[in-house]
């Protein structure tokens, strides 16, 4: 049964991740990555992270990939980009990845013998390591609390070029009038 | 059983390789973008592995860093993304070559 799972998201989040890299427009190439995230959640659920695919489902499949329509829709993509969306000599970049995962797979060969063990980790039991329990901090209580720290700053980063570019626009526009 | 180290590790590896074929061959900085999160998140199914390999022993470590690394990407989404607003106001374009001002 999480074989089969395993097997299925798998392949579907190998094939999601080729369209998604390979689709001429960017905003065909987001939702690609959509589907990658949702096979990918598909995957932590075979292996037991049943937490971690909510938080994938939540986070990547929902915040962030709004995020990224968001901007396609606003930037856009010019008609002759459409056309040529790949780099010259983009057939070397093929072969370059081809042969980092040539040689992934080549320093690998000991782990088939490397037994898997599924088990399932849920929010109980992340929550002991990363906030604490029985009154005891966790190990990475402290990182946890920061990371809250991270994100507002990125959050108020994030506002801040975003703004002052508009500024500019309209101090442009003020001086054309 | 279908399903050991080897498999899950090969499956991160070639999610991996996807993205970095991705960052190379692509003009469109979204685009480049979207290939940069694939190989994060490759990064993120090698430790889920880590966390379940019977030789290694490490209870639920490696699903919480891989929670930080969701948290992390998170917050670089948004900073990137606001950087290719920002940069789409400057040069009117995100295609690579447009935004190479740097280098001259």
């Amino acid at each position: 049964m999480r074989e089969a799972a395993f097997l299925l998201f798998g392949g579907a989040m190998i094939i999601s991740a080729l369209l998604a890299v390979t689709r001429r427009n960017p905003v065909h190439a987001a939702l690609w990555l959509v589907l990658t995230m949702l096979s990918l959640a598909g995957v932590y659920l075979a292996l037991g992270a049943v937490f971690l695919a909510m938080a994938q489902i939540f986070v990547y499949a929902g915040a962030i990939m709004v995020l990224f329509l968001f901007v396609v829709m606003l930037v856009g993509a010019p008609v002759e980009e459409l056309k040529t969306p790949f780099r010259k000599g983009s057939l070397w970049g093929v072969v370059a990845a081809g042969a980092v995962f040539v040689a992934f797979l080549t320093r690998m060969p000991a782990l088939e013998r490397v037994r898997v063990v599924v088990f399932e980790v849920t929010a109980r039991a992340l929550a002991s390591p990363l906030i604490g329990s029985g009154g005891n901090w966790g190990r990475h209580a402290l990182a946890f609390e920061l990371g809250s720290v991270l994100v507002v700053a990125a959050i108020l980063g994030a506002i801040l070029m975003v703004r002052t570019g508009r500024e500019e626009i309209s101090e442009e526009a003020d001086d054309d009038r | 059983m279908i399903v050991n180290a080897y498999s899950v590790e090969a499956l991160a590896a070639a999610l991996f390789c996807i993205g970095l074929a991705g960052v190379l061959i692509r003009r469109n900085l979204i685009v480049v973008f979207v290939s940069v999160e694939l190989m994060l998140n490759a990064v993120n199914l090698n430790l889920v592995a880590l966390t379940r390999r019977a030789d290694l022993l490490v209870p639920v470590e490696g699903d919480a860093v891989a929670l930080f690394v969701i948290l992390l990407a998170a917050c670089e989404v948004a900073v990137g993304l606001g950087i290719l607003v920002a940069l789409y106001r400057r040069f009117g374009s995100v295609a690579i070559e447009d935004v190479g001002r740097l280098k001259e």
